[in-house]
């Protein structure tokens, strides 16, 4: 992954914007499907340092919800984020898939229930979060690729930085707030938290 | 900044550090010419690369001070105080300019005039003294190129660097009078400053500047083949085939951990060498008198811990000179010599470094600070009415305590010896003080050798492990299921321990991590409490099981979990797993745990009232039904096994301790009894594990009955301390002798086997 610099930052501005919007004329991208529950997730590869397999993350308490234990990654203790926690799923028993990700402050973990294969997506399949989404999934998500027969959803590495999802440490985080909130909520909406 | 400069930066300050260290032995031995030498040559390089480099600010006021030193060197001036001042006036400006350039790139605008003028004036003051000022300035070439030719002669090595010094002479016609008419004094023999000359290059050739930052992964790197290794001995421990494999690892990891941890140690000598210049300056502010001592100079430590005493130890000093050692008159008044003695001591004890800040001065006066403590409302009168001397002495380490009359700008603000406590327990240490009115202070700093590797106790809360790190954890107390109601009182929610009469506040490890648990955590199941003591504060965690200590290596954590603030770090075990590192102080700071005056060894201590008769803490064992004490900071460990793992070699009691074979001394002939009965297999013996010299050695017992304080017995008649023995509980107890321990025969053997 060491050709993450270049064409890795473009995409992370990107990332920034409203939600993901790649340049109108067609281009192509590679992203790592991951799979979670019922639901296909993409990564974009570039932003994947390394994948490690079969993992068993050590619980810690008192950490923040989000925080899914920790893990031995060579020679260092990786902070792992659960994506299951976040979207308010029961914890998987057994090992899990971690994708080792580059976050601000040092890289880290994002549990995943499996690694699936990399898959090869045009820019004109994709499409912004639809409005309908729940607040909390609509701040995690960064828009879908339409597959043959079903949908890549796009999570931000950006996003999912423990020190990031730290940082807000807001109403959206507790479980219970997983109805469909009013939009008007400033604080917990996206918009609120892309205009940072 | 080019690798030039930046060479060149390192390079001068390490000469000014050096100059620093001769100049404040230059004041003691001013003739020395040595030290003259050597001062001369720190600052000629500076100059000699400064001109190449074009740092002209810089050439000019070496130059200036190299034409001081070259009159100094070559006998014509002697080292009067003033010019020796004069020297580290002209130390502090080089440093400054260095300092500019490393964090500008430039020397900065200003000019060194006054201070090139003073250092002028102190080599013409002894010239006009002279007769011979009045020499023509004709002559001066002339007679400096004789006097070159001279040394020549004597000395090839001492000529060289001074050739261009000697140019640069004959250009200021105000410094060549001087040295004309001091060129008849007869030179010091050539010899002795050729000497150093060799000495210091083969030093350079045999060393190499490594980066910090190096070192550093180097240490981490290690630390991972630690765990490595760790899991290996776990996984190959049943394999017979790979013992001896697994064995040469454990060493070759233990050897290179060893290496690595050498390479950054530094001698105690590099904090210690600015202490000289401080004491002098501090000296001359405070109206004392005071002789330095240093001991221990070459004792080494961690870079980074290093680092980290300087601020305290500054402390130290500066408030012995303050507060402890009096004026000349008022030593003389109470008949002690008007020179005070202020002694820095280092000294390696296993694994930690002791360093000791004593002075002769007026010592603590415990009325004093009783009253003090009171005033600034530290602590309620009639709290301190009960406290021992002994507890009243640990005031001084509150936050906000001083007891300084008038505020003065070296000491006194309230900042003080908390300070130093609070740094030297960041590190993992820890600070003791004794002082005795009228006789003096001292200040005891116990640092860790190391902190990336740490010795820690894995304890269980829930099936989750946690290290402990030792360096808090003071006992441990096994709490039996049958025995928790007794051994655990509630006292409206809060739950206590009675440890030996006095009632500990208890902290469960599982109530604390997973806050709104039952009413009585841990009903029903083995308890230990972990007596910890961390900034005074003192309490037990109570934790739902233990497993072995382990040497264990501190992983940082993520921002997002250090901020949490009961862990310092993880660490992996050998098993593998994962191991959040607790933090005592936080945990005592969660669980409100109060600061406490209450020191538990008084109670046994204070019997003792001479001083010198206060011995050590003891383990008492028994053995074979008698009574025996080991000396507490010998035991390492206490195990208890089945007897059959004892094995013999020869007639030697010896165990496959964690791989390694460990002597076992039969205290009371337990072992003996049980061979010749050919009791059961199952048959327990405890094996207390006891550091002795370098190596360690076990000692069979029935039982570990307690810990308790000894003390010394005087032979009567003689004044003399009996050996051997110690007084517990008023009890006459043997102490087991740990080095009449006999050597395995084979251990030679066994080791030149392996390699």
């Amino acid at each position: 992954m060491s050709e993450a610099g270049s064409a890795g930052m473009v995409v992370v501005e990107g990332a920034k914007q409203s939600t993901w919007q790649p340049d109108k004329s067609e281009t192509l991208a590679e992203i790592c499907s991951v799979r979670l529950a019922e639901t296909l997730f993409g990564v974009p590869i570039r932003h994947i340092l390394e994948i490690v397999g079969g993992a068993r993350p050590e619980p810690v308490p008192l950490a923040p919800e989000f925080v899914g234990g920790l893990v031995h990654y060579r020679g260092d203790v990786l902070t792992t984020v659960s994506l299951r926690r976040l979207l308010g799923l029961a914890e998987r028993e057994g090992s899990q898939d971690i994708l080792v990700l580059e976050g601000e402050q040092g890289s880290f973990g994002l549990l995943m229930d499996a690694v699936g294969e990399v898959l090869t997506v045009s820019s004109k399949s994709f499409e912004p979060n639809p409005s309908t989404l729940d607040e909390r999934r609509r701040m995690l998500f960064a828009g879908a690729y339409k597959l043959d027969g079903r949908l890549l959803v796009m999570l931000d590495p950006e996003r999912l930085d423990p020190m990031r999802l730290d940082s807000i440490k807001l109403d959206w985080m507790k479980l219970d707030s997983m109805r469909p909130s009013s939009a008007h909520d400033v604080t917990a909406s996206s918009d609120g938290m892309r205009e940072e | 900044m080019d690798d030039l400069t930046r060479e060149f930066l390192i390079e001068s300050q390490d000469g000014l550090d050096r100059m620093e260290r001769c100049l404040t032995d230059l004041e003691e031995r001013p003739e020395d010419r040595e030290l003259l030498s050597e001062i001369f040559r720190s600052v000629h390089t500076i100059k000699g690369t400064t001109g190449f480099l074009g740092f002209k600010r810089l050439e000019k006021l070496a130059h200036a001070g190299e034409n001081l030193l070259g009159l100094l060197r070559d006998g014509k001036l002697v080292a009067t105080p003033p010019i020796i001042t004069g020297l580290l006036e002209l130390l502090d400006g080089l440093r400054l300019i260095l300092r500019s350039v490393e964090e500008t790139g430039g020397e900065g605008e200003q000019e060194d005039v006054a201070l090139i003028e003073q250092l002028k004036r102190l080599h013409e003051s002894p010239a006009e003294a002279t007769p011979a000022s009045t020499a023509k300035t004709a002559d001066a070439a002339v007679v400096v190129v004789k006097a070159e030719g001279v040394e020549l002669t004597k000395s090839s090595a001492e000529a060289l660097p001074k050739l261009p010094e000697a140019d640069t002479a004959s250009d200021t016609q105000k410094s060549t009078p001087t040295k004309m008419s001091m060129s008849a004094a007869p030179t010091a023999e050539p010899g002795e400053a050729q000497n150093p000359k060799p000495g210091a290059s083969a030093a350079t050739d045999s060393t190499l500047r490594v980066d910090v930052a190096l070192l550093n992964q180097m240490m981490n790197l290690v630390g991972e083949l630690v765990l490595t290794r760790n899991q290996i001995l776990q996984a190959t421990a049943h394999h017979a085939d790979l013992t001896l494999l697994s064995r040469r690892l454990d060493m070759v990891t233990a050897d290179l951990r060893e290496s690595v941890m050498r390479a950054r140690m530094q001698p105690v000598s590099h904090v210690f060498s600015k202490f000289p210049r401080i004491i002098r300056d501090l000296s001359q502010m405070l109206n004392r008198r005071v002789r330095l001592v240093m001991e221990g100079q070459e004792t080494e430590l961690d870079k980074s811990l290093l680092e980290a005493i300087k601020d305290p130890l500054t402390h130290a000093v500066r408030n012995s000179m303050d507060h402890g050692i009096e004026s000349p008159e008022e030593r003389v008044a109470s008949g002690k010599d008007p020179e005070g003695t202020l002694k820095l001591r280092a000294y390696q004890e296993s694994s930690h470094v002791i360093i000791e800040v004593s002075d002769d001065g007026a010592g603590i006066r415990v009325e004093k600070v009783r009253n003090k403590a009171i005033e600034r409302e530290l602590i309620a009168a009639e709290r301190a009415a009960q406290l021992s001397e002994r507890e009243l002495l640990q005031l001084i380490f509150l936050p906000g305590f001083s007891t300084a009359e008038a505020v003065t700008n070296v000491s006194g603000r309230g900042v003080g010896m908390d300070v130093v406590r609070t740094n030297v327990e960041k590190i993992g240490g820890k600070v003791e003080v004794d002082s005795k009115p009228g006789m003096g202070t001292t200040l005891r700093l116990r640092i860790p050798l190391t902190l990336a590797i740490i010795p820690a106790l894995i304890v269980k809360s829930q099936q989750q492990s946690f290290a402990l790190p030792q360096g808090a954890l003071h006992e441990l107390v096994h709490v039996p299921p049958d025995r928790y109601e007794q051994e655990i009182e509630w006292m409206e929610g809060a739950p206590l321990h009675r440890l030996r009469g006095n009632l500990l506040p208890l902290v469960f490890l599982e109530r604390m991590l997973k806050p709104g648990n039952g009413e009585k955590p841990g009903a029903g199941r083995d308890n230990f409490i972990a007596v910890l003591e961390v900034d005074g504060r003192r309490f037990g965690l109570v934790v739902d099981g233990l497993a072995d200590p382990e040497e264990i290596v501190v992983k940082p954590l993520s921002a997002v979990l250090k901020s949490i603030g009961l862990y310092t770090g993880a660490t992996v075990l050998g098993s593998g797993d994962l191991a959040l590192i607790l933090d005592p102080g936080s945990i005592a700071v969660r669980a409100g745990v109060q600061m406490t005056m209450r020191d538990e060894h008084v109670d046994t201590e204070q019997g003792g009232g001479n001083e010198t008769l206060r011995g050590a803490e003891y383990l008492v064992v028994e053995a074979a039904s008698r009574k025996a004490a080991v000396a507490l900071s010998d035991v390492l460990r206490i195990e208890r096994i089945p007897i059959s793992r004892i094995e013999y070699i020869g007639y030697r009691p010896v165990l496959n301790f964690e791989g390694q074979l460990l002597p076992v001394e039969d205290v009371g002939g337990i072992l003996r009894e049980a061979g010749d009965r050919a009791v059961a297999e199952d048959r327990q013996v405890t094996v207390v594990v006891c550091r002795e010299g370098n190596r360690h050695v076990g000692l069979a017992v029935n039982a570990v009955l307690d810990v308790a304080a000894g003390r010394h017995l005087i032979e009567a008649g003689t004044e003399r301390m009996a050996d051997g023995v110690t007084l517990l509980k008023e009890q006459v107890t043997s102490v087991v002798n740990l080095n009449g321990v006999e050597a395995l025969p084979t251990t030679a053997g066994y080791a030149e086997e392996m390699r």
